[in-house]
Formats: C-alpha cells, sequence, structure tokens
C-alpha cells in the first residue's frame, strides 16, 4: 500500500515538473501590446453610382410645347442610416455632364431633411452647343463639415433640370442630347474601441 | 476589440492541426489505437483515468502570426494589419482543435495462450475549427472598391467550419500473425454545435460603365449552415448545463463512422502501418438554422427624371423597384432545411525501423526479447480540409531510455512551418502511466510567433504483459 502511495507521489510529482517545464517554456515572449488592435482604423473608400440621365433634344418638345423644366424628387433614407451616420468622413458628389444640344442646362440638386426643410444646395450649369458637338462639364460637390452634416439628416433629394434659354428654339427635330453621370464617393472611417 | 485580441490570440496560440504526429505508433501509450486502430498491441488491459486520459489542443496559422501583428515594436498598427493582409494568401487558413477523452479502456481477448485480439472503447469530446483567410473581403473592408475598379471581390474566399462532437467508439483488433495486426473502429458522433459556410460562390465586382460611371455587380450566392446553435443563442433560451450533457450522450444530431488501419512487420526490424480515419458524417436535423443571401443585380445608379419605365409604370414604381431589388439581393433567408456534414478524415501512414538490442553484461539465456532500443522512421499524414487538404511529413526518433521510460523527437514539415520539432515522452511506474507531448519547440521562445501548437497529455493505468 506505502509503495503505492509513494508511487502515485512520483506520478504527481513529475506531472509537475513537466507542467511547470511547459508553463516556464510558454512563458518565453517578447513583449506584446494587445491594446494596439484599439488603434484600428479601417478606412475603405467606396464608390457608387448615384443617378444618371440620357435626353434627346427632341424629349424636351412635349405636345407642341417646350419642356423648360424636368423635375423629381427621390426619399432616399441611405445618408441618414445609422452606419452611415457614424462613419462617413467625407464625401464627395461627382458629376459629368455631357451636352450636344445648343441650349445651356442647369441640374439643381436639392436636399431636404425629414420635416421636408431645404439643408443644402447646389447646381451645375451646363452651356450650350451650337455645333451639336459633346460640350462635358464636370463638378464635384465636396460634403464636409456643415455640408456633411447635411447630408446626413438628408431624407430627400429633388433633382431638377432646366433648359435655359437663348440657342436655338426646340422642336421635332432638334439635334443633340444631354447626358448626365453621377458618382458619390465616401470616405469611411471605422475605428477601434 | 478586446474580444478580438484575445479571439486572435487564441487563434494563434492553441490553433492545432489535428496531427498528432508524436502519437502516432508510440505503442506503449494505449491513446494510440486512436490514430491506428491496427497499431500494435502489447497490454493486456487499460483504462484511461477519466478526464485525465488524454488532452489534446492545437492551433495554427498557416499566415500570420500573432506577433507579426501585435508586436510592441511601435510601429503603427495598421501598418502591420495591412502587410499582413497583403502578405496573406486566401488558401491561408487559422484552425484550432481540443479532444478531451472522458472514459476509455480496453482489454485483450482470445485463447489464453494467445490473446491476440483487443477491444477497446470510450467516449471523448471533439471541437474543431477551421477558417480561411477572406482576401478579398479583407481588402474589400480595407480600402474599398474605389481604388479597386475592376476587381472581383469573391465570396468563395468566405470558408469556415466548427463543430463540438461527443464521440462514442468501439475498436477491434487483432494480431493475425508475426507480421500483420489490423483493426477497426465503429464511431458514433453526437453532435453539440454545427456551424459550415463553405459553398460559398459569386462576387461583387465594379466596372466601368455604359449608361452612368460605373456599373456595379452583385452576384451573390452565401449559405451559412449551423445546428445546435440556435437554441443557445435565441432570445428567451433556457439553455443550460443539462443540454449539454444530454447531447454529449447521443441527444444531438448523430452521425456514424469509422477508422480502420493495420500494420505490417516486413521484417523484424521494418514495418509498415496505414490508417484512414474519421470516415462518417452527421446528419444535422434538430435544432437547424441556416442563413442564405441568394440574387444576382446590377446598379448603374437611378434614372429618375428619364426612367425607362415600361408602359403605364411611374416613376414611383421605378423606384420602388430599385428598392426592392436591393433589400431583395441582401435579404437573409432564414431556413431549417437539414443538412449533412462530412467529417475531415484523416490519413497517416509511417515506415519504421528499429534497431539496437539492449546490451548485458552477463549472459542469460532465458531472459525474454525485449525488442529493440530503438526506431526511427517517417511518418505522412493528411487531412481533408473544405479548400484543399492539408500535409504534413515527419521524421521520428524514438528510444527507450529506461525500464519505465520512452521519448520520442520529431521532426515535421507542414502548412505551417518547415522547422517544427517536438518532443513526448511516456512514463510507466508500474501500472501507471503518463504521457505527455507537444511540439514546436523551437517557436516556444516567442510563442506568440509560433504558428501552431500542439499538446497532448493524459494518464492511464495499463496491465502490462509481463505482469503475469
Amino acid at each position: 500500500m506505502r509503495f503505492i502511495k509513494a508511487m502515485i507521489k512520483t506520478f504527481f510529482k513529475l506531472t509537475g515538473v513537466f507542467v511547470l517545464l511547459c508553463f516556464g517554456i510558454l512563458s518565453c515572449t517578447k513583449p506584446v501590446d494587445f491594446d494596439q488592435a484599439n488603434d484600428l482604423v479601417l478606412e475603405p473608400v467606396v464608390a457608387s453610382d448615384l443617378i444618371f440621365f440620357k435626353a434627346n433634344a427632341t424629349e424636351f418638345f412635349v405636345n407642341n410645347t417646350e419642356l423648360v423644366t424636368v423635375k423629381d424628387s427621390v426619399i432616399i433614407d441611405l445618408f441618414r442610416r445609422e452606419f452611415f451616420v457614424d462613419h462617413v468622413a467625407k464625401a464627395e458628389f461627382v458629376f459629368e455632364i455631357t451636352n450636344s444640344i445648343n441650349r445651356g442646362g442647369r441640374v439643381t440638386v436639392e436636399l431636404f431633411d425629414i420635416n421636408d426643410q431645404k439643408r443644402h444646395e447646389f447646381s451645375i450649369t451646363a452651356p450650350a452647343s451650337p455645333d451639336n458637338s459633346d460640350v462635358v462639364t464636370t463638378h464635384t460637390e465636396v460634403f464636409e463639415a456643415q455640408a456633411l452634416d447635411a447630408l446626413k439628416v438628408t431624407d430627400k433629394v429633388v433633382l431638377t433640370l432646366q433648359v435655359l434659354a437663348g440657342g436655338d428654339p426646340l422642336n421635332d427635330n432638334s439635334p443633340g442630347r444631354i447626358e448626365l453621370k453621377s458618382k458619390g464617393v465616401f470616405y469611411v472611417k471605422v475605428e477601434g474601441s | 476589440m478586446k474580444k478580438l485580441s484575445v479571439l486572435l490570440a487564441f487563434m494563434a496560440c492553441s490553433s492545432f492541426s489535428q496531427n498528432k504526429q508524436i502519437l502516432y505508433g508510440f505503442s506503449e501509450i494505449p491513446q494510440s489505437l486512436m490514430l491506428n486502430p491496427g497499431g500494435k498491441v502489447n497490454n493486456r488491459g487499460y483504462f484511461g483515468i477519466p478526464l485525465l486520459s488524454h488532452f489534446h489542443v492545437n492551433g495554427g496559422t498557416s499566415g500570420s502570426t500573432v506577433y507579426d501583428l501585435f508586436a510592441d515594436d511601435g510601429i503603427d498598427f495598421n501598418v502591420k494589419l495591412r502587410s499582413a493582409v497583403n502578405n496573406m494568401k486566401s488558401i491561408d487558413f487559422f484552425t484550432a482543435t481540443q479532444q478531451l477523452e472522458l472514459l476509455s479502456g480496453g482489454y485483450a481477448f482470445g485463447p489464453s495462450y494467445n490473446k491476440n485480439q483487443y477491444l477497446s472503447f470510450g467516449l471523448y469530446q471533439e471541437t474543431d475549427f477551421i477558417a480561411y483567410f477572406p482576401k478579398d473581403e479583407a481588402i474589400l473592408a480595407l480600402e474599398g472598391n474605389a481604388n479597386n475598379i475592376g476587381r472581383y471581390f469573391r465570396l468563395n474566399q468566405v470558408s469556415s467550419r466548427g463543430e463540438v462532437l461527443s464521440v462514442f467508439h468501439v475498436g477491434y483488433n487483432k494480431k493475425v500473425n508475426r507480421k500483420l495486426t489490423y483493426g477497426i473502429r465503429g464511431k458514433i458522433y453526437s453532435s453539440l454545435a454545427n456551424f459550415s459556410s463553405t459553398k460559398n460562390r459569386g462576387y461583387f465586382v465594379t466596372n466601368t460603365g455604359d449608361n452612368n460611371f460605373y456599373t456595379h455587380l452583385f452576384n451573390l450566392d452565401f449559405e451559412l449552415q449551423t445546428s445546435g446553435i440556435n437554441s443557445m443563442t435565441e432570445g428567451d433560451s433556457d439553455f443550460s448545463g443539462k443540454d449539454i450533457i444530454k447531447r454529449t450522450l447521443l441527444g444531438g444530431n448523430l452521425g456514424l463512422g469509422f477508422d480502420v488501419g493495420f500494420t505490417y512487420n516486413v521484417t523484424k526490424q521494418w514495418t509498415v502501418d496505414a490508417s484512414v480515419l474519421d470516415v462518417g458524417f452527421v446528419r444535422h436535423s434538430k435544432d437547424v438554422k441556416n442563413f442564405e443571401i441568394k440574387g444576382r443585380y446590377v446598379f448603374e445608379g437611378i434614372n429618375p427624371l428619364f426612367p425607362e419605365t415600361s408602359e403605364g409604370q411611374t416613376a414611383e414604381d421605378y423606384w420602388n423597384e430599385v428598392g426592392e431589388a436591393f433589400e431583395d439581393l441582401f435579404d437573409i433567408e432564414e431556413t431549417e432545411t437539414k443538412y449533412t456534414t462530412w467529417r475531415p478524415i484523416k490519413f497517416n501512414t509511417s515506415l519504421n525501423y528499429a534497431f539496437g538490442k539492449p546490451k548485458y553484461e552477463d549472459c542469460n539465456c532465458l531472459r525474454k526479447d525485449e525488442g529493440y532500443l530503438n526506431a526511427t522512421g517517417i511518418q505522412l499524414y493528411a487531412i481533408n480540409r473544405p479548400r484543399q487538404p492539408q500535409l504534413a511529413l515527419t521524421a521520428y526518433y524514438y528510444r527507450r531510455l529506461f525500464k519505465g521510460l520512452r521519448a520520442k523527437a520529431s521532426y515535421t514539415l507542414d502548412s505551417y512551418s518547415l522547422s517544427n520539432i517536438g518532443l513526448g515522452i511516456s512514463a510507466h511506474l508500474g501500472g501507471f502511466n503518463f504521457y505527455a507531448m507537444a511540439d514546436n519547440f523551437l517557436n516556444y521562445r516567442n510563442i506568440y510567433n509560433a504558428q501552431s501548437v500542439s499538446l497532448q497529455l493524459g494518464f492511464n493505468y495499463i496491465f502490462n504483459k509481463n505482469e503475469d
């Protein structure tokens, strides 16, 4: 009996030594600092198409009248969603208008909040093209500081296209077209901790 | 963030491949039969000390280590993270495995003059996890799509599976003659929890467009299957320890499997052996919850002023259509469809050479042949993983040191490293047996830089043959 006891004792002593040895070896580490994870910053730049249109000059001649203004509104809650509000540090709306109609055009973008209060507005004027060649106009609207705050409460976007006076009157045979392309570039910033 | 770092540390410190290269072929340790049911048996019987007979943990990363990321070296964490992401490939992975034997035992039977058959049985619990590095998704999160026009962010890089299960097993081993021993082990799996997301397809890409600056193409086919998890995580869960015990004792999702193996003594000194383990499946029918995102959508922006509407469609209808298309695309569909998972099949084989008879000063012709003191050999291990099998090649040296001490040193080449040195000992004090083995000793100088660590230890009581 005593022999078995001694044996068990030795056995556990051995185990103890092994475990200590393991931990002794395991404890060999070079300095690491896990708090560095708090410094994590993700800064992806996300690009997305926004709005576009393409219209021939003839589309502005409806029922024998010149259509001077085309307007529509879009309810868009993307910009006031939590992720956008918390993590978008800067936004840019990039527009490119290509006009080959001999009439100028103006695109106006208005941002309204949920109470239908206008928070931000900008417009882009595309000059007329007397010889019906492509006239390209670009515009970048940068949303920072106040403008960014305005974007982050936006619930409705109103887009207006006006055909400006001057140049040729429009009819069923007017040549040329007007095209708009746009994209949003969103500078996202997600920080750790 | 803390949680994330702990998780990362866990992944890097405790992940294992399931390879137990030191235990394989270590025939003095009864648990070596779990790696080859047709292994050599040289005891009359044994029982494992309950809960202490076999403990195994293993973790590994084939990519960056904890030290790469968290070294206190004054370099900005984000710089290190970006370089880690850039250096890793989408076939790099993190793994973690853990096994705990709850009960085990075995005994020899057959005619009293030649007990050449052996029955072993037991119950163990296993956790197995693997996640591949989703490089495309990591790049998307770090950089976004704006500067990656034309780059495909592929969903098949999201590949991960994990399971916790208990295994009831009974193995039969027969020494046919001096040359051949074979064995087979039947297994019943009871899965406590499982998740699997390994068959994802599709991509997201932003190309330059015709109508607008870009064309965003979403083609998503993602599925996450889970069983045994929903009842734990749902709001009014009354999940308790009792449920764990119930599921462990065949109350989980059940499956079947087997191991087979053999040992062949080519000569007295040369031996070859091989085994195939965990050929089996688990059928998940209880507590199943699957999540699916499926859809294809091309987005070019919205055209509010001159929508290309079909007849009778108003601008508002057009809006709703765009909105619905996006909602449908990212709509997560939940199903309770039963599914089947295959267990990761493992393959082992080795070629061994034993040499060096013990020398005695006195000649005693009645002394039993005690075999050779040394052995050396090479072992090959393979495991089937979701994206591609993992392989490991080991060279080892085995030595009987004293009457009751055996040691084995191994050198392994695998997905994790090319310099993995392992060491194992098995001590026999009377019937008591204690064994411990660990690998990657070179990396213990700085454990955070280890790409994998494996540890096994346990206690048994063995009825030795020579005690008769």
